[in-house]
């Protein structure tokens, strides 16, 4: 199996205090793997810390063998839904066109070809109607596939996705789950950031149990059946629904 | 004809200033904007000192140092000495506000032409005056000819970067992990921001310049589901302010710069009523 990332000796300070602690791993490509861990574990900062968008103390990490710099224009990132001022003066069409733009030419007038290629994924997302709406004014599970319409627009090899299943409602979270698996069927690799161990997490091929630092790592069966988990974790709420 | 030029001369100012809004308010950076145009006071006395005239290149020289001097104040601030952003925004603004007003009152003599008064409210109907005529035509007032070339750099500024500015003021984690120069962006905003507080004091000083900055910029947002429509309708409420401005303050016979602010928070406050994205807001 082909490593899509492989990270070694990862380690994040926020200010003093110790946010990951020397993690080394690797994800394989081609699969869903689940980044999992209690709120304040480290997982969306080893996401960051792996994108680049926050300052890492040491460590390296490697994207199909190149640097991140490299491999930076065929890495999508959907961010999380706090993270987003929904306020904005901004459709829905506008969000998923920003996944056309060319980082080189980002000035460059949007083609026909890409505004066809918005259409198309905003149909597969089943978000066609609301196209022309202010993306205030749509539900969370909606909210939630317009960003991942946005890294589907971006044709990425690689889909990072921190926590998209908080607060959306279950047939987003149906849609949003088979969009994702059809990417794994056509040989993308997806990391999605999750809290928990239930539902959604039986979707995941892998997963990556986060405490600070590395806890386990492995395909789904083995980690649920590993007696460790509860005790390495002592979070037996990461269990339960 | 005073009417006219009057009307030129305000929309001169609040064109801009509504285009520079638009990106301010929708990023949530009024604060930063109040700063700017309040910082660059000691620029413009340091400038007007070292070559004895209000001419406009030693005072735009001295609004961009200053402009910077504000954005690398308040980021090292905020960074490195880890104060929180509205202080270090406060204290930068003030500082530099006061060390010019102190300026003002010991280096510029009695003679001088630049007091207190004219930097703090301006003087729209005075600015007026101070016309250009070559041989036998009048071309404007010094206010229109000076921010006319700042209107038209920010207009293209802002359609061709269009997309940047979008993504800038939208999402610019996306913006820099795709590889825009979202830090370029706003650093290219501080500095229009600081040529307009200079070219726009004398006109309205450096208070009510906000107003019109902020007023129809949150005016347009209250309405527009896009950044485009935003422009737009920031533009329109900045220009009819100026022309209702005017026509009252020739009616009642009172200062017009205060009027226009005054109208523009107005219409601020019906179109937070009447706006359809906030009804339901309000009614809970």
């Amino acid at each position: 199996m082909k490593k899509a990332i492989e990270i070694t000796d990862l380690t994040v300070f926020y200010r003093d205090t110790l946010a990951l602690d020397s993690v080394s791993l690797s994800i394989d490509s081609g699969k869903i793997t689940g980044i999992i861990g209690p709120n304040g574990s480290g997982k969306s900062t080893l996401l960051k810390g792996i994108l680049g968008i926050i300052p890492v103390k040491r460590g390296e990490v490697t994207f199909f063998g190149s640097s991140l710099e490299k491999y930076r224009s065929k890495i999508a990132y959907v961010p999380q839904r706090e993270s987003i001022d929904w306020d904005f003066p901004i459709t829905v069409e506008e969000v998923v066109a920003m996944g056309r733009i060319r980082p080189k030419k980002w000035w460059s007038r949007t083609t026909l070809a890409d505004k066809e290629i918005v259409k198309e994924t905003l149909k597969k997302v089943q978000l066609s109607e609301f196209s022309n709406r202010q993306i205030g004014q749509l539900s969370g599970g909606q909210q939630q596939r317009v960003f991942l319409a946005r890294a589907l627009a971006q044709e990425a090899e690689l889909i990072v996705m921190d926590e998209p299943f908080v607060g959306i409602d279950m047939a987003s979270q149906e849609s949003i789950l088979s969009i994702v698996q059809k990417l794994r069927d056509s040989g993308k690799t997806v990391v999605i950031v999750h809290h928990d161990l239930s539902v959604v997490a039986q979707y995941f091929d892998d997963v990556i149990l986060l405490n600070k630092k590395l806890i386990a790592n492995g395909p789904i069966d083995e980690i649920l059946k590993s007696e460790n988990i509860e005790k390495a974790y002592g979070m037996t709420l990461l269990l339960r629904k | 004809m005073n009417d006219i030029l009057m009307i030129l001369t305000a929309c001169s100012v609040a064109i801009p200033a509504s285009l520079l809004g638009v990106l301010l308010v929708s990023k949530s950076l009024v604060m930063v904007g109040d700063a700017i145009s309040h910082a660059v006071l000691p620029g413009i006395v340091v400038a007007y000192l070292l070559s004895g005239t209000r001419d406009s290149v030693p005072m735009l020289f001295g609004a961009a140092v200053t402009g910077f001097l504000t954005t690398f104040l308040i980021d090292f601030l905020r960074k490195k000495w880890r104060i929180q952003e509205d202080a270090a925004i406060g204290f930068t603004f003030t500082f530099l506000f006061a060390i010019g007003v102190l300026m003002i009152a010991i280096f510029a003599g009695k003679n001088s032409d630049l007091d207190q008064e004219c930097v703090l409210y301006g003087d729209l109907e005075t600015s007026i005056l101070d016309q250009v005529i070559i041989g036998e035509y009048l071309y404007g007032t010094r206010a229109i000819l000076q921010l006319l070339p700042l209107t038209i750099t920010l207009l293209i500024v802002i359609v061709v970067g269009f997309k940047g500015w979008k993504v800038w003021a939208f999402n610019p984690q996306f913006g820099s992990f795709i590889g825009i120069p979202i830090q370029a962006f706003h650093l290219v905003l501080m500095l229009l921001l600081s040529i307009h507080a200079v070219l726009s004091f004398e006109s309205v000083g450096v208070i009510l310049v906000v107003g019109l900055l902020v007023l129809p910029a949150a005016t347009a947002l209250q309405f527009s589901r896009t950044l485009a429509r935003t422009f737009l309708y920031s533009v329109s409420v900045g220009i009819v302010s100026c022309i209702a401005g005017v026509f009252l303050g020739k009616w009642i016979n009172i200062s017009i710069s205060p009027l226009i602010v005054c109208v523009n928070g107005l219409i601020f406050l019906v179109s937070v009523l009447i706006s359809p994205f906030k009804k339901s807001a309000l009614s809970n």
